[in-house]
């Protein structure tokens, strides 16, 4: 049967994180969106760590993280969104955006969606906001 | 033997990679060949990505996990086997298995959880000479 052999490290090319992911952050008020798109994965979620931490440094009274845009979610990025739950505690109202299987599906099977808010648009999390 | 065909009528080769290097930085360009090789085995898109993800899962717990001292490799194959109408992922390295902690606390831990529920059957087989992973999607 035909099969293709590949062996040694030069025939899987390297990723930097930076080439996954890119994070934009835009305020309305005092919510704080925070724009996520490509594949958030071990590689990757350190950035998106990284993002949030320094929103998180502006006091935001909401944290919105969509993640409409992202095509693939990882358990990395799942604890990233989950330490910003455990992190923000009561004090800031922290709301997920994600729409689609590739986002949905993970956050669902994991529960995640039932420790914290997920909407299915950043309108619709936006406009709920108080 | 007769030649593996997919739903289309066309061959499909089984996906091998051998020794590659346990770093996180090699495994965005095997999980996106590896979602293509699914495609072209007939797999229903949603399905697609649960494989990607949970093969990645697996390939993540090997980078973290089994080789903590020093420099590892890992062997990856995906096979379609149309006699048993599924897809076969089989990760395998040649490190250490960590049992998952009991209790992992709320920020880790959810890896191997997540790929046992993404597969329609996952077995894990830590060994003395290293642990292999294998992956079914049945059709």
């Amino acid at each position: 049967m035909a099969s293709f052999d590949v062996s040694g490290e030069s025939d899987v090319p390297s990723t930097s994180g930076a080439d996954m992911l890119s994070v934009s952050v835009e305020w309305h008020d005092g919510a704080a969106v925070v724009g996520v798109s490509g594949e958030v994965d071990a590689l990757s979620a350190p950035r998106l760590e990284s993002a949030v931490s320094d929103v998180l440094e502006r006091s935001p009274k909401t944290l919105i993280i969509d993640l409409t845009k992202v095509s693939f979610l990882a358990s990395a990025g799942l604890s990233v969104l989950m330490s910003t739950h455990q992190q923000v505690g009561q004090r800031i109202d922290f709301r997920v955006v994600a729409e689609g299987s590739a986002t949905g599906r993970p956050l669902h099977l994991t529960g995640l969606d039932h420790d914290f808010p997920v909407y299915s648009s950043r309108e619709e999390a936006l406009t709920t906001v108080e | 033997m007769k030649p593996d065909r997919n739903a289309r009528g066309a061959v499909i080769a089984d996906l091998r990679y051998s020794a590659v290097p346990a770093w996180a930085d090699r495994l965005p360009a095997l999980r996106h060949t590896l979602s293509g090789w699914a495609a072209g085995a007939g797999l229903p898109a949603e399905r697609v990505e649960d494989l990607t993800l949970a093969v990645y899962e697996a390939m993540a717990n090997v980078v973290e996990h089994a080789y903590p001292d020093s420099a590892g490799t890992f062997d990856l194959q995906a096979s379609h086997l149309p006699g048993e109408r599924c897809v076969q992922v089989t990760i395998t390295d040649r490190g250490q298995w960590v049992p998952p902690p009991e209790d992992p606390g709320p920020l880790h831990g959810r890896g191997l959880p997540l790929m046992r529920q993404l597969a329609d059957s996952a077995d894990v087989r830590p060994g003395s000479e290293g642990t292999e992973a294998v992956l079914r999607w049945d059709f």
